[in-house]
């Protein structure tokens, strides 16, 4: 069963330099207690798109054009303010990308920890506060029945982190979102994070959605990868799909700019040229002008057909092999 | 620190030219004689400033030279209530007034909520306490009638000196809120509350609150200075018997034991709200204190 089905989805910032297309094409369907892996480059607009699910855009100058995000059958977009209090952090909690930066460091973690509890449940303070210990020992917190009244800059990154994620799911939330979650901490620290991720993930069965530019993390976490490029997906599928069999030219440049430790390289293949900029995108597929295989008909004004390369692997271009 | 300062006015006042007797006519020399004598005039400066010291550590800021029969102390202890009650009244209005039109700004940014403060503290920012002092009086006391044009006796005769003395520093206070809130509600900790499903009002006065205030509080310690400096002014616009009017007087009647004792006053004061700034400040900002 689905838990969440987005279809459509278009964010666009209204700037004085233009329409920035963040988000243009974005649909997928998240299944219960599986793991969806959202790959892209920086600025391909991964955190755009989850944020406009929670109406965690700023507006102005963000709207959501268009699409549909339904929740066991509501569709968020069209929720009021107070619709959305009730299902951020209590049914659907995120985690975001720099722990030093997303704790407030003015509040005793015992407050941030708890405030959700306060906020969605009739639990009593000392429920909340051993709640709270609960989850910090879960995440694996030394000392949380102590350390549960100290200020985030008494905690290290990787520590904070592990408090970002224990204040996720200290609801039991059904999907839980995390935005590059080890991006910002020490290689050291992302291999502990990410052990810690997939171990929760085997205790507790549910939903994640994880957003990396980190294939590695693709690798280890998700059932379903989803690549994005210039705010479209250009492909979808099964992990092991993405991985052997890449239909899109930008996810195979993508892998085979991973190194490999069975071949030797004198230098990693990368994909040529940059990012397009969003406010100048031109008509055609967002990924010509740097495709390798491009054809006349991939800078045309026309529709990209969505191939299928199997039921559940889909990729959005011209060339791609149907099935 | 204190003795610092002491020592400094002591010997500041004395090398001023003139002395607290002068007068247009001149008095007879016997009589001079004896004054200087009561008060230690005829002595060298050294041994004036020992006894002076040996006063002071008792607490005993010593006679006034212009007003017989009364001690410094006495002085201090008569108008310093008036000006307290002044200088604490303008400081509060500034902050109440400060704080909550930059919040009301910075909570919708752009707007005319946030025009209209921002227009208005730049007019209090420009305007000196002789001009805006005059006009209240002008526009409240005289036109409209609502209160007296000077004086200290009824409750109302605090509210325009109150208005004059604090208005510059609600101004200050008012932008420096405004900022300050600006710039923690664009933070991602404010964000990862928002995604918490907390509510706007839980989010602005307990994640956005703390850090908010925290220029305003800096520049407190500043605009505390600023109020006492201020009253002196505002005093003698407004005739009010306070101590800021005597220190005035004193300094132009050379009036030796008055001018040290309220320099030494004020100093103290300073101190004592500098560090009361500072407490404020580490309980504001936990990161202060652990360092
Ligand atoms: N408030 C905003 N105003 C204008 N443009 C914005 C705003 N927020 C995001 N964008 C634009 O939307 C695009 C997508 O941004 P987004 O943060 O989703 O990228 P991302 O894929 O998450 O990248 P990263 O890996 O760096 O986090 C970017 O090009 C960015 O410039
Ligand atoms: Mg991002």
């Amino acid at each position: 069963m689905a838990v969440l089905d987005v279809k459509n989805l278009k964010t666009y910032f209204y700037t004085r330099e233009g329409v920035v297309k963040a988000v243009d094409d974005f649909s997928f369907t998240l299944e219960m207690g599986m793991t969806l892996g959202i790959v892209g480059e920086s600025g391909s607009g991964k955190s755009v798109s989850v944020c406009s699910l929670l109406g965690l855009i700023p507006k102005p100058p963000g709207r959501i054009v268009a699409g549909q995000a339904l929740y066991r059958g509501n569709d968020l977009l069209q929720m009021s303010e107070s619709q959305l209090r009730r299902v951020r952090g209590k049914k659907i909690a995120m985690i975001f990308q720099d722990p030093m930066t997303s704790l407030n460091p003015y509040l005793r973690i015992a407050t941030q920890l708890t405030e959700v509890l306060a906020m969605h449940t009739d639990m009593t303070a000392s429920q909340r506060l051993a709640r709270g210990i609960e989850c910090m020992n879960l995440v694996g917190i030394p000392n949380a029945a102590s350390r549960i009244h100290d200020y985030p800059h008494q905690f290290s990154g990787g520590m904070r982190q592990r408090v970002m994620i224990a204040m996720a799911l200290i609801t039991d939330p059904d999907i839980l979102i995390a935005d590059e979650p080890t991006t910002a901490l020490d290689v050291t620290i992302q291999a502990q994070i990410l052990d810690l991720l997939v171990d929760l993930q085997r205790k507790i069965r549910m939903s994640v959605i994880i957003i990396t530019h980190d294939l590695g993390v693709i690798a280890r976490l998700s059932d379903r990868v989803l690549i994005m490029y210039a705010g479209n997906k250009v492909e979808e599928g099964a992990a092991d799909d993405i991985f052997y069999r890449p239909q899109h030219p930008y996810t195979q440049g993508l892998l085979r700019s991973l190194p490999r430790l069975d071949v030797e390289h004198e230098e990693l293949p990368s994909i040529a040229g940059s990012p397009p900029d969003l406010v100048l995108l031109k008509q055609g597929c967002v990924f010509a002008p740097r495709c390798p295989q491009r054809q006349a008909v991939c800078v045309e004004d026309r529709p990209i057909p969505i191939k299928r390369a199997s039921s559940q692997h889909t990729a959005k271009c011209h060339w791609s092999a149907d099935a | 620190m204190l003795w610092i300062l002491a020592t400094i006015t002591f010997f500041m006042v004395r090398c001023a030219p003139g002395g607290p007797f002068d007068t247009d006519k001149p008095i007879p020399p016997e009589i001079l004689k004896n004054i200087q004598a009561k008060y230690n005039l005829d002595q060298p400066m050294l041994v004036q400033y020992g006894h002076y010291l040996a006063d002071l550590v008792r607490g005993d800021l010593g006679p006034s030279f212009r007003y017989a029969n009364r001690t410094v102390n006495e002085i201090i202890a008569e108008t310093l209530p008036v000006s307290a009650q002044l200088g604490l009244l303008g400081f509060l209005f500034a902050l109440s007034i400060g704080l909550i039109s930059g919040m009301l700004a910075s909570s919708k940014p752009n707007s005319l909520r946030d025009y209209v403060p921002m227009g208005l503290s730049l007019l209090g920012v420009c305007m000196p306490s002789f001009v805006i002092g005059p006009l209240l009086v002008l526009v409240f006391a005289l036109w409209l009638g609502w209160f007296n044009t000077s004086g200290w006796e009824e409750a109302s005769d605090r509210v325009l000196p109150a208005l004059t003395l604090g208005i510059m520093y609600a101004a200050y206070f008012s932008r420096l809120a405004r900022v300050g809130f600006l710039d923690i509600l664009h933070q991602d900790f404010i964000k990862t509350a928002k995604a918490k499903g907390l509510s706007a009002g839980r989010i602005f006065f307990r994640h956005a609150f703390k850090g908010g205030v925290l220029p305003a509080t800096t520049f407190g310690g500043l605009a505390m200075s600023g109020i006492v400096c201020g009253s002196l002014v505002v005093e003698t616009i407004f005739n009010i018997p306070g101590l800021g009017r005597f220190f005035v007087q004193s300094a132009m009647n050379r009036d030796y034991t008055l001018v040290i004792g309220t320099a030494l006053l004020y100093a103290t004061l300073l101190l004592i709200m500098n560090l009361v700034v500072d407490i404020a400040y580490v309980y504001l900002d936990p990161r202060v204190r652990h360092d």
